[in-house]
């Protein structure tokens, strides 16, 4: 199977030199390699060289040339070796001499042409052969190739690494011009593995492999907001829209995957420092995804790791790992692109806030409800009204009351600007890839933004035959301005709510400013505009920096690779909230200045073996061992009383309390490990990994384990029963089983004393001050590791000559000796303890499918469709786990949510109030329990349970390449999950009757006696009531289906290229310029304000959800 | 292919290298371990302290690195919450209440509390402070084994651990009844001992509390060094006349013992602070008068606290019993102040007093200054709230006991713990329960000198006709004086009032004497084969009618 892999040197040909002379040449080279002494040619000439690898280019030539006639050089040159040559065109074609005789240079006639890729981009380095001879030629790096002596008859086939192959009839054609469509089949995609690679077709395992070139990235900081419904079994969500904002990644149910990049393992966290903790009590709005210093646009491949593939990382990959590539410089000419666009962002509507007028009336509605109830008033009691109640707002009042949109003071519209520049090339000696990259983000929140410069350069050096050096570097830094939106922190309430949630709680009929000019003050709830003025920026300095070296020990068998990886990050968080904004009930300039650093890294050695014996058997190993550190420490100053114009420019002039701290951490882990695949026959496919993982952690005798995977494949297709059935392509059918494991417990597992989250001890108006310190954690020798195994069976298919392909695989994850913190016992003076117990398992099955649907000469559909399910029950809790009363014992979903069911809302004269109701909830306006069982009463055994995992979810995208335009819609799927909508909890009967918050449009929905006796949500008796159901199980009031579909990318791209480009031609040889709507559509019941993004708890209003329109352009030099 | 032999031979040896498994222990930072601690005096009063943790005013603490837990003085969740809201003066809190425990608490209605777990920030249950008795144990222990400190010292310490120990007891028993508890340090960390999850006897419990109290008042000191706010021998002697008060009926002796604290207490020349003549009583809680000479203990304070752990004490009342919609300026133009000028609304009305506990004041008592009967609302017409806006505006009248003095949400208003009001009034009471007659002589002189600072004739008809009008008297002299101090609803049980005061008052019968042990501790015990009796009543709750 092994492909004649044919290399190019490929030269731009100076335009307007089509009448090219024969051409002088000036060489002095003595004892040189060919390889050096034809490049040097090369260099003054507009021809290339065309060859196979049949050539050795190591023999040493000498010439000595002074302005002589190529055609002389190249004899001298030749004549010292056992080569043959032949001028085709431009093409110096090299022949071994025992090659088969040439073709007659006799010119018949002349065939040109040009191919590209799908997209139109010129593909230099094409084989372009005539079918059945030797005959043929290379492209050149603008795609262009040309064929003398051809004949009718013939026919042309055209092939290419990662392509298609190509056939085409000569006919009478003098020009063929060829787009060849990407090598679709999997069959010869290469995958990165745990260290290495393999083909796609040797898989034994189930990896997922995203291209990141086929995703719109305009608009995007951070590789994580690429994946949503990219690949199956990767459950990517959008956590907050934010700039620079966190998706959650879960690979088949798991939590925070380990992160690998360029073999060196990444925090799978974003580094954020604290904001000043209960000095400034400033929302803790920061949700940053990790890898924020990394260009979408560096990634080469994005691999998902999702079963024993993960077993080789041992440690930390209990949770799946996510291989990221990045990419590398490719030998040829230096290739210069540029990728510029600007986009604009519009935020999806947020919630209906009630008006003034709206506002009001509906509170004058529930004031009056709130009386009725409170003095036993019909509906709501025996005793009639007494005409006694006044409305808290007149109707003159509220017919002269103006209008102030709080939302329109925190939301607005923002941009995003990202430029990235890429110069790649190289020769056989350097490689390069270098990148810079600037993105500008304007949030659509106020006081929103991220500003990242970014550097990349990855160069690799071929010191001598057999030792290459690489070096990756990649220098970022991010500034940010963090919003304070959000819920509150440090156990306040809504007096120290962010903007937005302020927003929504400011009556619409408060002004913006008082008659002195001051903002208001809506009770103690912080003023949404004048929050603006608080300060929150953060500043993130990152060097990535990868070092490695590969020995080729033994030629095509053993080779040795050392690495070391270093990944440093410094963050500076500055917060300031200054005298004059009212905020957490006061007026006082409060701030926290903080920097935190985390230093993580990588060392391995590995050794790797490779050996074809014969036909039987290919087997490759790999051998390695590593040493991995991270490092973290940080310090910060938190205070109050400080002149508004300094800030956190020089404390030494803060004057009220200051409250210092700091830390340090340092953990370490050592491993040994070895990966071997044996390919039996090229049908049968057996791997082994073991992974010996040590961590500091766990006391000596427990610090080791263990962590072994087997898998298999068995390409069926290839056996000889299944080789003559055509539509059949390939079938292979794999099986793996494979241990991790996790260490993360966050606590030590070492005795110690320490103080008690802070406190301190304080006397004679907190003048004296003690320091509690006792003890706060015991020796915990026998706790270990948390063991994961993983088994997967799956097939890989591709049917109807390749146009169908992809996977479908079932999983059963075991999670045992779960590590966590349990309850101790009762009287235990330690409330947790670390222990290993409890059983989770996680079972699914996910399938990716891609197709192409039409192919014509100038029309291209392709389809891919991702679809993944998981389903994650405990088996055995922890030995000490609470139950409430009515949660299920043994085996039960891991997401079980518990609620009673409701039914409608208790009318006025409550005739359709069930004899089972609870005698305390028996009121107009309280929902109606659903007796589920029928015995007359409402009890624990009435509550049902929900599982909240997703329903099967999909990603779906379809691309259409016509003539030079392309166009991708990307579609991605959450269903069948429960969210609470949390604006009810803003739309409240109790709120509007006390005045103490705006509501919005639900409060339409919410039943009362005067204007809504039909209401479907909740009235203020289920306020009042206060009752508590049976075992204080809440109901489903508020929950909504929060499945959703959403269109995440529409992107239409035009090509130019070649004559098109005019007298640009001379300097581009390409320009693609695209439109790209991100996240446009959403299709979704939930009526909140987005089904996907979380909502920072309940009380706390998160980032709406964002549209975001982008106009680019990428230009190629 | 020399060079590749030694690269083969390099490689080789990095990896030998990278396998050596020395210095593989974990590295932690910032904290001190048995080898490096305790080793100074400082070092165990740093230890002791710890025994201080819910006895401080923050928001809330964690002691056992599990769940968070309230401290005993802090508004939302202390003692105001279990034995003030919860006693006759509350009414129940039905206007912007938060329609939860808060409500329920002045409902009187516990049934529901089975149902708070650990885990919940919000109501966590105060029976986890069991834990904490526990590590006051250990501590005790350590201190005790101690070869470091002089035997003065060692004694003083531990008195002082055995105080706090004493105190936590105290109020689980008066929350809960009787709970298990680990009061010997050889058992900290036996599992058998740590699961016996079965309540005591009262009377174990009882003598428990007393040994500790008793050895407090033995060991500790009153020495002048003592910072205020740092507890004293006195406030032992305050803590047991308070416990052989409340357990004398049944235990031989208390009552002896309450009237020796007494006079322990009375060398220390405490007297009634009256210095600001007829607003003496409101003033005595001012910042202005802290530590006064009436005080012998309280919570110390400072305006420097923001509520964290960390920062020290502050008053928080007023956030609980301030109206939300309360106007700072009584008129449009912002030019006449309030009461909460400083402050505006509070976060809900939580506590309150009800306007039919306000009748039982007698005419002219001066303690009334310290209710509030109307506020001005927060609206254009700045409304004026009245009696008649009660259960539609508001709840109940306005606490301003701790009232709003400085533009700060963190009030530096003292938490009184122990006054020698209280302690005239716990003497005439014990002298009353020893000899079942009225109190006559110093007794009963304590208790007029108590009503003349409030502007009131001393006791008079049936109040000194006979042993139960007496009694009758003193509880409601106690309401009136100790009003939100933090101990009605012990008083009433101790009175054996409480249900019988809370429906004439209030209207409504509490759903149990004491609160419920929650389900989970429940559960966990049975987990371990024990039978945690949930509910626990006195034997004679039944005559409390």
């Amino acid at each position: 199977m092994k492909k004649q892999f044919v290399f190019i040197v490929a030269f731009l040909s100076m335009a307007g030199m089509l009448y090219a002379q024969t051409p002088k040449i000036d060489l002095s080279l003595k004892n040189v390699s060919l390889k050096v002494c034809l490049s040097a040619i090369e260099k003054q000439c507009d021809y290339t060289f065309m060859y196979d690898n049949s050539i050795d280019f190591n023999q040493k030539v000498t010439i000595e040339a002074k302005q002589e006639n190529l055609t002389v050089v190249l004899h001298k040159v030749f004549a010292q070796t056992s080569i043959r040559y032949e001028i085709v065109g431009k093409h110096i074609v090299l022949k071994s001499a025992t090659s088969a005789p040439q073709v007659q240079a006799e010119s018949v006639r002349k065939l040109t042409g040009k191919v590209t890729d799908s997209k139109g981009q010129p593909l230099p380095g094409v084989t372009v052969v005539i079918q059945g001879t030797t005959k043929g030629t290379i492209s050149d790096a603008d795609g262009n190739y040309s064929l003398q002596n051809v004949s009718p008859n013939e026919t042309l086939e055209f092939s290419f690494i990662g392509m298609q192959n190509h056939e085409e009839n000569i006919g009478n054609k003098n020009v063929i011009n060829v787009a060849l469509s990407e090598s679709v089949s999997s069959l010869n995609e290469v995958i990165v593995v745990g260290y290495g690679t393999n083909s796609r077709k040797n898989l034994t395992t189930s990896i997922s492999s995203v291209n990141t070139d086929e995703i719109p990235k305009s608009s995007n900081s951070n590789m994580s907001q690429l994946m949503m419904g990219r690949a199956a079994g990767l459950d990517a969500t959008v956590s907050s829209t934010q700039p620079g904002g966190n998706v959650n990644m879960s690979i088949r149910g798991a939590g925070d995957p380990l992160y690998i990049v360029d073999g060196v393992m990444m925090p799978n966290t974003s580094l954020e420092g604290g904001s000043g903790g209960s000095m400034t009590v400033t929302p803790s709005a920061v949700n940053r995804g990790n890898l924020a210093g990394l260009n979408p646009e560096d990634i080469e491949s994005v691999e998902i790791l999702k079963d024993a593939s993960a077993s080789i990382y041992g440690i930390g990959a209990d949770n799946g790992v996510i291989l990221i590539t990045t990419k590398k410089g490719k030998e040829g000419a230096p290739k210069v692109t540029y990728d510029g666009s600007q986009s604009v962002v519009s935020n999806y509507k947020y919630l209906d806030i009630l008006n003034a007028q709206q506002y009001m009336g509906l509170a004058n509605v529930f004031n009056k409800e709130q009386y009725l109830y409170n003095n036993n008033m019909a509906p709501y009691g025996p005793n009639a009204y007494n005409n006694s109640w006044t409305a808290p707002f007149s109707d003159s009042q509220i017919a002269s009351a103006q209008t102030t949109d709080w939302l329109k003071s925190v939301l607005r519209n923002g941009s995003i600007a990202n430029h990235t520049v890429t110069i790649n090339g190289g020769s056989k000696l350097v490689n390069y890839y270098v990148s810079g990259n600037y993105f500008n983000q304007t949030g659509t929140v106020s006081n929103s933004s991220m500003d990242r410069y970014e550097l990349m350069s990855n160069i690799s050096l071929q010191l001598n035959s057999f030792i290459k050096l690489t070096s990756t570097v990649n220098v970022n830094r991010n500034s940010y301005d963090n919003s304070t939106v959000g819920g509150t922190s440090n156990g306040r309430g809504q007096q120290a709510e962010g903007p937005l949630t302020a927003a929504l709680t400011y009556p619409s009929n408060l002004p913006l400013k008082d008659a002195n000019g001051n903002y208001t003050v809506f009770m103690n709830v912080p003023n949404p505009a004048a929050m603006e003025d608080i300060l929150d920026q953060t500043t993130t300095n990152g060097a990535f920096m990868n070092f490695s070296a590969d020995f080729d020990l033994i030629k095509n068998m053993l080779t040795a690779k050392l690495l070391y990886g270093n990944n440093l990050e410094n963050s500076r968080r500055s917060t300031y909230i200054p005298s004059d904004v009212y905020f957490d009930q006061m007026y006082e300039s409060r701030g926290n200045l903080g920097y935190d650093n985390r230093l993580n890294q990588t060392m391995e050695a590995t050794l790797s073996f490779k050996k074809d014996f014969g036909d039987f058997l290919n087997m490759d190993a790999v051998v390695g061992m590593g040493k991995y550190n991270n490092n973290t420490d940080g310090m910060n100053v938190a205070y109050n009383g400080q002149y508004d114009a300094i800030q956190n420019d020089n404390l030494s002039s803060v004057s009220g309390l200051v409250a210092p701290g700091s830390y340090r951490t340092a953990d370490e882990k050592r491993s040994q490990f070895i990966r071997s695949n044996f390919d039996f026959l090229d049908r049968y496919v057996i791997a082994f990994t073991l992974r010996r993982d040590g961590t500091d952690k766990f006391f000596p005798g427990k610090k080791y384990a263990f962590f072994p995977s087997v898998s298999a494949a068995w390409k069926v297709s290839d056996e000889s029963f299944l080789k003559d059935v055509s539509w059949l392509n390939q079938l292979k059918v794999r099986a793996s089983y494979g241990v991790t494991g996790s260490d993360n417990l966050g606590t030590s597992l070492y005795a110690s004393y320490g103080p008690f989250y802070g406190s301190q001890i304080m006397f004679a108006n907190n003048t004296v001050k003690y320091i509690p310190i006792a003890i706060n954690s015991l020796d915990y020798p026998n706790v270990s590791w948390q063991k994961t195994t993983m088994k997967n069976i799956g097939i890989d298919f591709s049917i109807l000559k390749d146009k169908v392909w992809g996977s479908f695989d079932v999983f059963q994850n075991d999670i045992t000796d779960m590590l966590g913190t349990d309850n101790t016992a009762a009287l235990s003076m330690l409330g947790t303890y670390p222990v290993n117990g409890g059983h989770m398992q996680r079972k699914g099955w996910d399938v990716s499918i891609n197709s192409k649907n039409i192919q014509t000469k100038d029309f291209l559909w392709t389809s891919v469709l991702t679809v993944s399910y998981y389903n994650s029950l405990w088996i055995e809790r922890m030995p000490n786990y609470y139950y409430n009363d009515y949660e299920i014992h043994g085996k039960v979903p891991s997401n079980a949510f518990y609620y009673y069911q409701t039914s409608g809302i208790i009318n006025a004269d409550m005739s359709n109030c069930p004899a089972s109701q609870p005698a305390a909830a028996r009121k107009p306006g309280y929902p109606i329990i659903v007796d589920q069982n029928k015995d007359g009463q409402i009890t624990t055994a009435d509550i049902k349970m929900s599982n909240e995992v997703p329903k099967p979810y999909f990603g779906f995208g379809n691309t259409f390449n016509y003539k030079k335009f392309d166009l991708d819609i990307f579609l991605y799927s959450q269903l069948g999950i429960h969210k609470y909508n949390y604006a009810l909890s803003f739309a409240n009967p109790s709120n509007l009757a006390n005045l103490t918050s705006n509501s919005n449009h639900f409060a339409y929905d919410m039943w009362n006696s005067q204007t809504n006796p039909h209401g479907t949500l909740p009235g203020i008796a289920w306020n009042l009531a206060s009752v508590t159901l049976p075992g204080g199980c809440g109901t489903d009031i508020g929950y909504q289906d929060a499945s959703f579909v959403r269109v995440r990318n529409i992107t239409l791209g035009y090509t130019i290229s070649g004559k098109n480009l005019g007298t640009i031609g001379l300097y581009v040889s390409n320009i693609r310029i695209y439109i790209d709507a991100q996240d446009p559509l959403t299709f979704t019941k939930f009526e909140g304000s987005d089904p996907e993004v979380d909502s920072n708890g309940l009380n706390g209003a998160s980032f709406p959800q964002i549209r975001t329109f982008t106009v680019g352009a990428k230009i190629t030099l | 292919m020399k060079n590749k032999i030694i690269f083969s031979i390099l490689i080789a040896i990095t990896l030998l290298l990278s396998s050596c498994e020395n210095n593989f222990n974990p590295q932690i930072y910032g904290e001190l371990s048995s080898t490096n601690f305790p080793k100074t005096e400082s070092d165990y009063e740093a230890l002791l302290m710890t025994c201080y943790v819910p006895f401080e005013v923050n928001w809330s603490y964690n002691l056992t690195g599990g769940s968070w837990q309230h401290g005993f003085y802090v508004a939302g969740d202390g003692c105001m919450r279990l034995f003030d809201a919860t006693s006759d003066y509350c009414a129940p809190w039905m206007v912007n209440s938060d329609d939860g425990a808060g409500q329920q608490y002045t409902e009187g209605n516990f049934a529901n509390f089975t149902l708070f777990v650990p885990t919940d920030d919000n109501n966590p249950p105060h029976f986890e402070k069991i834990r904490d008795i526990t590590r006051f144990t250990e501590i005790i222990g350590e201190l005790e084994n101690s070869t470091v400190l002089s035997d003065t010292i060692k004694k003083n310490f531990v008195g002082e651990a055995r105080l706090l120990r004493g105190m936590m007891m105290y109020y689980l028993l008066h929350i809960y009844g009787p709970v298990p508890v680990i009061l010997n340090p050889a058992l900290v960390g036996n599992t058998v001992a740590e699961e016996n999850m079965v309540r005591p006897s009262l009377d174990s419990m009882v003598v428990w509390i007393t040994n500790d109290l008793e050895y407090a008042v033995a060991n500790m000191s009153n020495s002048a060094t003592i910072p205020h706010g740092r507890y004293t021998a006195d406030y032992a002697r305050f803590c047991l006349m308070r416990h052989c008060l409340n357990e004398g009926s049944y235990m031989s002796g208390y009552y002896d013992m309450a009237i020796e604290m007494y006079n322990e207490l009375k060398t220390s020349g405490y007297s009634l602070f009256t210095a600001d003549g007829v607003n003496s009583y409101a003033d005595q809680f001012m910042q202005g008068h802290k530590f006064n000479c009436e005080t012998i203990e309280a919570v110390s304070t400072s305006a420097s606290a923001d509520g964290s752990a960390g920062n020290g004490n502050f008053n928080p009342t007023s956030w609980y019993v301030v109206p939300s919609n309360a106007a700072k300026y009584a008129d449009a133009a912002n030019t006449i102040p309030t009461p909460f000028v400083y402050q505006g609304g509070g976060w809900g009305q939580n506590y309150n007093v009800s306007p039919a506990y306000y009748d039982t004041y007698e005419p002219g008592d001066l303690r009334k200054n310290v209710i509030l009967t109307s506020y001005i609302q927060n609206d254009n017409a700045r409304t004026n709230i009245t009696v008649a806006d009660i259960g539609v505006k508001w709840s109940g009248f306005i606490i301003n006991k701790y009232p709003i003095e400085i533009p700060s949400q963190f009030q530096p208003t003292d938490i009184p713990l122990a006054r020698w009001a209280d302690v005239l009034l716990m003497y005439a009471e014990a002298v009353a329960r020893k000899t079942n007659a009225v109190p006559t002589g110093e007794a009963m002189q304590g208790v007029n000198d108590v009503r003349a600072r409030a502007g009131l004739a001393p006791l008079s008809g049936a109040a000194t006709a006979s042993y139960d009008g007496f009694m009758d008297a003193l509880l409601a002299e106690r309401g009136h004086e100790l009003l939100y101090e933090g101990c009605r609803k012990i008083d009433l049980i101790r009175f054996n009032k409480y249900r019988h005061n809370c429906f004439a008052i209030k209207g409504i019968e509490p759903t149990s004497q004491y609160l419920p042990i929650p389900n989970y501790a429940v559960l966990q015990a049975a987990s371990y084969g024990k039978t945690l009796t949930q509910f626990f009543e006195r034997p004679d709750y039944g005559q409390d009618n």
